[in-house]
């Protein structure tokens, strides 16, 4: 390698750090405007035209508050925590592939490194929940470590499958194997599927936020920090959320192919769908309880991704035409699982209503 | 796990104490409630309140018949017309005063869309500990309508001090029907789209059908009335029991619920939502022009004796006792307020059941603190 | 899944909607004729004065006890009365907006003004004397509720106490 090329690397990186909460900044305004669209509100309007600085002004903010310690705090682990969360979500953005040339870094691993790396964060959460010496917290952090590790494991079967019909464990080649036939999400539905709805529980996002919820833990692990450290929580969320929907595009969506546009509006063009709908689903579920979670992963998630990684292996082998009839199958045995384990209602036998008692002549008043 | 609370410390316990409230957002307003946990299941629980305390029976005593209202409206908060209701009711038999037709209807209409606003409020609440902010949201539009109207009538939003003494305090507006005609389809249409957003949503049917079922005869023992009750089963309304004021007039239903779980809980407030309409519509058909307020004496003197008000407030059973002695201010002002039953009956209720829950079966019984402090 | 789905139509529903937002301090606060805000003195332009006439029916009935009346003796020839008031403070900090001031007064002299944006860090400010509640009611009349003579109206709420005229006034006001 080198002098320039290293200097170029240095400075994609520095583009890259400085790009993350920039474009943490971005999402949240986003998410705040499409929540307040959805409750007919006007969402942040004031600072900036239609509230574009808003979110810039809540960073300068957080940026100038105290940071506090609380007398009860582990201060190395409530100290580093923040920079556990918020470090390998940076490192993922350096191996994504936006277009063929805007990319830092072209690993070959990189399908392995993009799932490997945020499993460090939840290291970092379980050290912010028992770092901060509240009990909250550690609610919160037990909760998270606990669907974070399960929700790992559909993650990674569900693109599996990709890994299997691309050959590589390379993004870029995943990407660029899509231009050569079919996208994944269209050969891998129930894939495609159970990526978003772990990769949402991984982050702790609605319907799967049971870690971080408000009305219960009260913001999960988070709950005692402030200032800088708090923002860097939060910007570790939007930079996962990002790459969310960005893996969902490269992986299964095809990245930036697209006939005439250029590569980068494509990618755009198809992240951003995802992203409005892990904002709009904000909007519009409620939570999950704990153990509805995690039986959703272990009862019907691990086995529809093992399923799903069959249904590749045929593609591969068979080609198109065994594998139409699989992924009907696959579609098939995704419906019987929801309806049979699912949000499975406990059953209360139902009464009949009580007789009305006939009131009293006195109480009739 | 009755030591689990006793004060003494956790840290070699098999229990870890948490303490939810009294800031915590989902004890809506500031109930502390002491839980024993075992990871996510709750082993005890124990209501604390007082946080709100202000002694609002006390300063009852140093109140006259006319400014009674002004602070019962601060203890139910949310429901203030209901609560004006009742004390203005037993006031009534206190005094043994008349009121004219015209009252009557003006407070029925203006209790019932105060019924309405509060459930509006508790499908807010519920909503927003089930995980996410847009009920709330729906449920204010409603209640924003509402208010609006009651600021027209009375000119506050909140805490009216309306209905007074042998009827209402003012006359309503010139354009009262037409204004809460107009309002009836917006509510209507509000209902469903509140409908639409949470009841069949499988999410939330998982996680409240089936949670904390109660029965009629377990719900009579700890003190539950309201809709609590009568998701048990039993169509225990006071406005069909023990008719009051002029609700023997109206045809209305008490919707009664099969199992007494939180869903159903929850669809009694939804469902009595739509009675009140209808009671509202009737009324508005009926009113008559004429007084709206009834000879009163000159001389406010408590009577000698004492007066019991029952009422169904959005709650539940709220009744209220006066004793007069014969000076300006009363000798005791009693409220029996049917959030402070609840949050009693909270203790039993929470056992055994996880974090997550305990917080929807805390909202799903509409408790407002301002009327269990007092 | 079809309750999900129903959610997501509904919210979809919602968010072609209108924002229903009032824009408070840009625009002004909706109120409506009755609105309670802080109570302000009705001013009498045919004798310069206020209308008050020092009763302390309003004082006496407060329940929060946040307004004081003293009295002056008065000797001019505007009006036949032998004592003004001299001071009217109102604590606004105390006040509660009952509007009960209002309901007892017998000659109509307060009235409750949708004045409501007075907030202060100093509590002292938040005590109005009479030329600042004069100031606050300019402009209201008694329009908003019945007239005290029309039909359905009832017949003035007077004090607890036996209605002693109030001390050495006479009729000769409005």
């Amino acid at each position: 390698m080198s002098l320039p090329d290293v200097l170029i690397t240095i400075l994609k990186v520095l583009v890259i750090v400085l790009a993350a909460p920039l474009l943490a900044l971005v999402l949240v305004y986003v998410e705040r405007k499409t929540l307040g669209r959805i409750q007919r509100r006007m969402g942040p309007w004031h600072v900036g035209p239609m509230g574009l600085l808003q979110t810039l002004a809540d960073a300068v903010k957080l940026l100038t508050k105290e940071v506090l310690t609380p007398e009860r705090a582990e201060p190395w682990a409530y100290w580093i925590a923040p920079i556990v969360v918020f470090v390998p979500g940076i490192f993922v953005l350096v191996v994504i592939p936006f277009t063929p040339e805007l990319v830092v870094s072209r690993l070959d691993l990189s399908l392995l490194y993009v799932f490997a790396l945020p499993a460090v964060s939840v290291v970092g959460f379980i050290m912010a929940g028992w770092g901060s010496g509240s009990k909250y917290a550690l609610l919160g952090g037990i909760r998270l470590v606990a669907q974070a590790v399960s929700y790992e494991i559909p993650l990674l079967f569900s693109v599996l499958g990709v890994a299997i019909l691309a050959g590589s464990l390379s993004l870029i080649d995943i990407v660029n194997a899509q231009g050569d036939t079919v996208w994944y999400g269209v050969v891998q539905p129930v894939a495609f599927v159970i990526f978003i709805m772990a990769g949402l529980a991984e982050h702790s996002r609605t319907p799967f936020d049971m870690a971080v919820g408000e009305s219960e833990v009260m913001g999960g692990p988070t709950i005692e920090y402030s200032g800088i450290r708090w923002a860097m929580f939060m910007l570790a969320e939007y930079v996962n959320i990002f790459i969310l929907a960005s893996l969902g595009t490269i992986i299964f969506l095809g990245g930036w192919h697209g006939p005439v546009l250029p590569g980068w509006v494509w990618y755009l063009l198809k992240t951003t769908p995802i992203l409005l709908f892990v904002f709009w689903l904000r909007g519009t579920l409620p939570r999950l309880r704990v153990d509805q979670l995690m039986g959703f992963c272990w009862k019907v998630l691990i086995p529809l991704s093992l399923l799903n990684v069959v249904v590749a292996a045929t593609f591969k082998v068979y080609g198109w035409g065994p594998t139409v009839p699989m992924v009907i199958a696959s579609l098939l045995a995704a419906y019987w699982f929801y309806r049979r384990e699912w949000l499975r209602v406990v059953a209360v036998p139902a009464r009949d209503p009580v007789p009305v008692p006939v009131p009293a002549p006195a109480a009739a008043e | 796990m009755a030591e689990a609370t006793s004060g003494r410390s956790d840290q070699n316990a098999e229990f870890m104490e948490i303490n939810m409230g009294p800031q915590h957002p989902s004890t809506h307003g500031v109930c502390r409630l002491e839980l024993a946990v075992d990871g996510e299941v709750v082993l005890s629980c124990r209501p604390e309140i007082g946080y709100l305390h202000r002694g609002v029976e006390k300063i009852a005593e140093n109140l006259t018949v006319i400014q009674l209202p002004v602070i019962t409206d601060r203890a139910d908060y949310l429901s203030a017309l209901n609560t004006e209701l009742g004390v203005v009711l037993a006031a009534e038999q206190l005094y043994e005063v008349a009121v004219p037709e015209r009252g009557e209807y003006i407070r029925v209409i203006m209790a019932e869309l105060n019924r309405i606003a509060n459930h509006m409020m508790f499908y807010g609440a519920l909503g927003t500990d089930a995980g996410f902010s847009s009920p709330f949201i729906f449920g204010w539009w409603n209640r924003e309508i509402i208010h609006d109207v009651f600021e027209e009538v009375t000119g506050a939003r909140m805490l009216h001090n309306y209905i007074a003494l042998g009827g209402v305090k003012q006359d309503v507006p010139p354009n009262f029907k037409d204004s809460v005609k107009k309002i009836l389809p917006r509510l209507a249409d509000g209902l469903d789209r509140c409908h639409g957003l949470l009841t069949d949503n499988e999410i939330f049917v998982a996680r409240t059908k089936g949670l904390n079922p109660l029965t009629p005869e377990e719900a009579l023992r700890l003190g539950i009335t309201g809709p609590s009750l009568r998701a048990t089963g039993l169509a225990r309304d006071l406005r069909r029991l023990a008719p009051y004021s002029i609700y023997d007039r109206f045809e209305f239903e008490v919707p009664v619920g099969t199992v007494g779980d939180v869903h159903d809980r929850y669809m009694m407030r939804l469902l009595e939502m739509r009675e009140s309409l209808r009671i509202i519509e009737q009324a508005l058909e009926g009113m008559p022009d004429g007084e709206y307020r009834g000879e009163i004496p000159r001389r406010l003197r408590y009577p000698v004796g004492e007066a019991y008000s029952r009422t169904e407030s959005p709650r539940g059973e709220l009744g209220i006792y006066i004793v007069g002695n014969g000076q300006n201010t009363a000798h005791r002002v009693k409220i029996r307020a049917p959030a402070f039953v609840h949050v009693s009956a909270m203790e039993e209720l929470l056992k055994g059941t996880y974090i997550a829950d305990a917080v929807l079966i805390f909202a799903s019984m509409d408790i407002v603190l301002g009327e269990a402090d007092r | 899944m079809r309750g999900i789905f129903r959610s997501f139509k509904e919210t979809l529903s919602s968010s072609a909607m209108a924002p229903v937002t009032e824009m408070y301090p840009y625009e002004p606060a909706r109120m409506t004729p009755r609105s309670r805000g802080a109570p302000g003195l009705l001013w009498n332009d045919d004798v310069d004065e206020i209308v008050c006439t020092g009763c302390r029916a309003c004082a006496r009935e407060c329940p929060d006890k946040c307004i004081f009346v003293s009295l002056e003796s008065y000797s001019g020839d505007v009006t036949e009365r032998k004592t003004m008031v001299d001071e009217f403070y109102l604590d606004l900090a105390l006040c509660s907006y009952c509007g009960i001031c209002v309901d007892v007064c017998p000659y109509e002299a307060i009235e409750m003004t949708p004045e409501f944006a007075y907030s202060s860090t100093d509590v002292l400010s938040m005590v109005l004397d009479k030329g600042e509640l004069v100031q606050i009611a300019r402009g209201m009349s008694r329009t908003t509720v019945n007239p005290p003579n029309s039909p359905g109206a009832p017949k003035p709420l007077t004090a607890v106490e036996t209605p002693e005229p109030a001390p050495a006034e006479d009729e000769g006001d409005a």
